[in-house]
C-alpha cells in the first residue's frame, strides 16, 4: 500500500534547484526513522546506502521542483526570475507561496493585465515571462533572492488512483526511492544506493556529483515523462499503462541489453509497463552515463499530465509498477553476485 | 589500406548505442583491450619508459541512425537520434535491429505522391514487410551498400569506418615511440561526444588527436580543424603538426570528439585532423582513395616525429 501521507508531505515542501533543503531535511529525517545509513554530496544531494551483495546500483531521483526566484521588490509586487522551465500561459491568476529568508511562507498571486478592455490581438499573443509579477494584495516582508514555488494543493481526483499535485516532478520519484528502500530494507539484493540529487532542473548538476560520490556500476533514473492522452497531447504514453522504459531523451540512450532486461523482468512479474521514445527533454541519467569511466544507464519514468505547471496528475497504479519492477530488478541474481 | 577490412566495418550496424558488433572486427587476437561504461574500445601502444607522455588518437565508432517511436498501421514512426535533412533520408534503405537482434530491412518513405507534391516538408515513415517484429526503441540504420571505383570509397557511415580501419591498421604496426600510444575507438560519440568523456576520463591523455570527417572538397589530403563551434585547436600542438606533415586547414560549425576532450579533466590539448568527405552523414558518402592514403601517410610520419617531452 503507497504512503499517500508521506506523498503529500514530499510535494508541499517547497524546494527549488539549490533550495532543496526543506526536502532533503525530510529524507534523512524519513531514513533515520527507517534505520538507513545517509550521507550528503557537496550540492546538497541525498544519497541513502541498502547495504547489498554484489553490483552497486544507483537509483536517482531530483528532490529539486520548477520555480521562480524574487528578482526585484515593488511595494505591494515582485518580479520573478525563472527557475526551470515554465510557459508564462500557464502562470496567470495561479497562487504560488514564497519563502523568505527566514523561513516565512507567504501567498501571492501571479497576477495578469484586467481581461476587460484587451484587444483580441493582445489575447492572442502569451505574455513574456519578463512581465510576469507577483501581488501580494499588500507590502510583504520579502526580498530579491526569496524562493517562490506553486501552492501546495495535493489532492486525489474523482478516480482515486490519480493524484494532482504540484511538484509530482520529481517528488514522485523521491516517493519512489522510500518506497522501494522499505521494501528492501531487509532482503537479499544488490548493493543501492537511493540517490535523492539537487539541481536537476537547472542542467542535472546534482547528477554529476551524486554520480561521483556513489560510483556505482549501473544507474537507474527515476523521473517523469510527457503523457500522451489528453485532447491537447497525443503520444504512446498513457496514464495507468504502467511504469514506462524512456529509450531516449535528449541526452541519453537507453542501453538495449537494459532495456531488455526491464522488459523480461516485467513480463515474468506480470508488471504493466510501456515505452517512450522521444528526443526532446532530459532526466538525470543524461550525466550519469558519462561521468567518470561511463555507466550504463536508463531512465524509469512515470506518465505526467501537465508537467512543469502548478498541479499535474499521475496514476498510483503507473508508481506501484515502477516500484515493483525496481525492487524485482534489484533482487536479479546476476546484480547480487560479483 | 585492407579494403576487405574497410567493406566488412562499413556493411556492420553500428547505430549509436549498438557499436558492439563491431567490437569483433576491431580486436586482435593475442592483444588485449580495454573498455568504458559506454562501450569504447582502447587499445594501449605502451613506451619503454613508463613515465611517458601519453598521446590518444579517437574517432568514432557509431554512425547516424534513427530510432523506432511507435508502430502504427500506416507503418513504423521514428525520430533521428543525430539531426538529420530530411533529402538525407527519404527513399533510403533502412536495417531495423529490432529488440530481439534481428537485422529487418525496410525503406524509409513518404506517405505522400512526390511526383505531385514537388517541395515543401514530407512526412516520413519506414514501411517493413516484417514490421511486426518492431518496437519502439528498436534502432535503424541506413542499409548496408559498400562500393569501391578505382578512385574512391562509397557507403553509409564511410568516414567512421575508414577511420576506424586506418587506426585498427595501424595498432597493428610494431611502433618504439617515445610516448604512450592510445587507440580510442569511441561509442556514442556521433550522437553527441558522450563517449569522448568516458574514454578521456579512463586513459588520462596528455595530448589528443581527434580524427574525424570534414565536409570538405575532395582531394585535399589530410585537414586540420582550425575552427568549430566547439573547439579551437591547441596552438602548440598545432604548430608541431604542421611543422612535421602538411595538412590543409579547416573551418566548420559542426564539433568532433575533440569539443569534450579538450575540456575535459584538466583540460587536453588536443588537435582534430580530418579526412575530406562528400555527403557526410548520408547514406552514400564518398572518399577519395587518394585522400584516404594521404591520411594514413600524414599520421605515421606524425606519430614518427611528434616530441611530446
Amino acid at each position: 500500500m503507497l504512503d499517500l501521507a508521506w506523498l503529500e508531505r514530499l510535494t508541499s515542501l517547497s524546494g527549488i534547484a539549490a533550495h532543496e533543503q526543506e526536502v532533503a531535511l525530510a529524507l534523512q529525517e524519513w531514513y533515520d526513522n527507517h534505520q538507513i545509513e545517509h550521507q550528503s554530496d557537496g550540492l546538497g544531494s541525498v544519497l541513502a546506502s541498502l547495504a547489498g551483495q554484489g553490483k552497486r546500483i544507483m537509483l536517482a531521483s531530483h528532490m529539486d521542483e520548477v520555480g521562480f526566484l524574487i528578482e526585484s521588490v515593488n511595494q505591494s509586487y515582485a518580479s520573478l526570475r525563472p527557475v526551470g522551465s515554465w510557459w508564462t500561459h500557464l502562470l496567470l491568476g495561479q497562487w504560488f507561496t514564497v519563502t523568505t529568508q527566514d523561513g516565512q511562507k507567504i501567498a501571492a498571486l501571479m497576477g495578469s493585465p484586467a481581461t476587460h478592455g484587451i484587444d483580441s490581438k493582445q489575447k492572442e499573443k502569451v505574455q513574456a515571462i519578463e512581465d510576469c509579477y507577483l501581488d501580494f494584495g499588500s507590502q510583504a516582508p520579502v526580498s530579491p533572492g526569496d524562493m517562490v514555488v506553486p501552492e501546495a494543493n495535493f489532492r486525489l481526483m474523482y478516480n482515486k488512483d490519480i493524484v494532482a499535485s504540484k511538484a509530482l516532478d520529481d517528488r514522485i520519484g523521491c516517493f519512489i526511492l522510500t518506497e522501494v528502500a522499505q521494501r528492501l530494507k531487509n532482503d537479499v539484493h544488490a548493493h543501492v544506493i537511493l540517490a535523492h540529487t539537487a539541481q536537476e532542473e537547472v542542467g542535472l548538476r546534482g547528477a554529476r556529483t551524486a554520480t561521483y560520490l556513489a560510483r556505482a556500476d549501473l544507474g537507474i533514473a527515476i523521473d517523469t515523462t510527457l503523457a500522451g492522452d489528453t485532447p491537447a497531447n497525443q503520444n504512446g504514453c498513457r496514464l495507468g499503462g504502467g511504469v514506462v522504459l524512456s529509450m531516449i531523451d535528449s541526452n541519453s540512450i537507453a542501453p538495449r541489453w537494459l532495456a531488455n532486461m526491464m522488459a523480461e523482468i516485467a513480463k515474468q512479474h506480470h508488471i504493466p509497463y510501456q515505452y517512450a521514445v522521444f528526443n526532446g527533454g532530459g532526466t538525470d541519467c543524461g550525466n550519469m552515463h558519462k561521468m567518470l569511466d561511463g555507466m550504463p544507464a536508463m531512465t524509469l519514468s512515470i506518465p505526467i499530465r501537465y508537467m512543469h505547471t502548478n498541479s499535474a496528475l499521475v496514476h498510483l497504479k503507473d508508481v506501484q509498477a515502477c516500484v515493483d519492477l525496481l525492487v524485482c530488478f534489484l533482487k536479479e541474481e546476476g546484480l547480487c553476485t560479483d | 589500406m585492407n579494403t576487405q577490412h574497410l567493406k566488412q566495418l562499413a556493411q556492420t550496424f553500428g547505430v549509436s548505442s549498438a557499436e558492439s558488433q563491431l567490437h569483433t572486427y576491431l580486436q586482435e587476437e593475442g592483444k588485449t583491450y580495454q573498455q568504458d561504461g559506454l562501450g569504447s574500445l582502447l587499445t594501449w601502444i605502451k613506451s619503454e619508459n613508463p613515465e611517458a607522455k601519453t598521446l590518444m588518437l579517437a574517432c568514432p565508432l557509431d554512425e547516424v541512425g534513427l530510432m523506432v517511436q511507435q508502430v502504427k498501421e500506416d507503418g513504423i514512426h521514428f525520430i533521428s537520434l543525430e539531426p538529420l535533412h530530411q533529402a538525407a533520408l527519404v527513399n533510403q534503405r533502412v536495417q531495423i535491429l529490432t529488440h530481439q537482434d534481428q537485422l529487418i530491412e525496410g525503406v524509409i518513405v513518404s506517405n505522400e505522391n512526390l511526383l505531385e507534391k514537388t517541395s515543401g516538408e514530407l512526412n516520413l515513415i519506414i514501411q517493413s514487410d516484417q514490421a511486426e517484429w518492431v518496437q519502439p526503441g528498436d534502432l535503424v540504420g541506413f542499409y548496408p551498400n559498400f562500393m569501391e571505383t578505382p578512385r574512391a570509397y562509397y557507403s553509409k557511415a564511410l568516414a567512421v569506418r575508414l577511420l576506424n580501419e586506418l587506426m585498427f591498421s595501424l595498432a597493428q604496426e610494431n611502433w618504439q615511440l617515445p610516448f604512450h600510444l592510445v587507440f580510442a575507438y569511441v561509442a556514442q560519440s556521433t550522437i553527441g561526444y558522450r563517449g569522448s568523456m568516458t574514454v578521456t576520463h579512463k586513459v588520462q591523455p596528455d595530448y589528443a588527436l581527434a580524427l574525424t570527417g570534414f565536409e570538405h572538397q575532395l582531394g585535399q589530403g589530410m585537414l586540420m580543424g582550425l575552427y568549430d563551434k566547439q573547439l579551437v585547436p591547441d596552438q602548440k600542438l598545432r604548430h608541431q603538426i604542421e611543422k612535421h606533415i602538411q595538412v590543409q586547414p579547416h573551418f566548420g560549425l559542426l564539433g568532433n570528439d575533440g569539443s569534450f576532450i579538450h575540456k575535459s579533466l584538466a583540460g587536453i590539448p588536443t588537435v582534430s585532423l580530418g579526412l575530406p568527405v562528400q555527403g557526410l552523414g548520408t547514406a552514400n558518402e564518398v572518399i577519395l582513395k587518394e585522400d584516404a592514403q594521404a591520411f594514413k601517410e600524414g599520421l605515421c610520419q606524425l606519430l614518427r616525429k611528434l616530441d611530446l617531452c
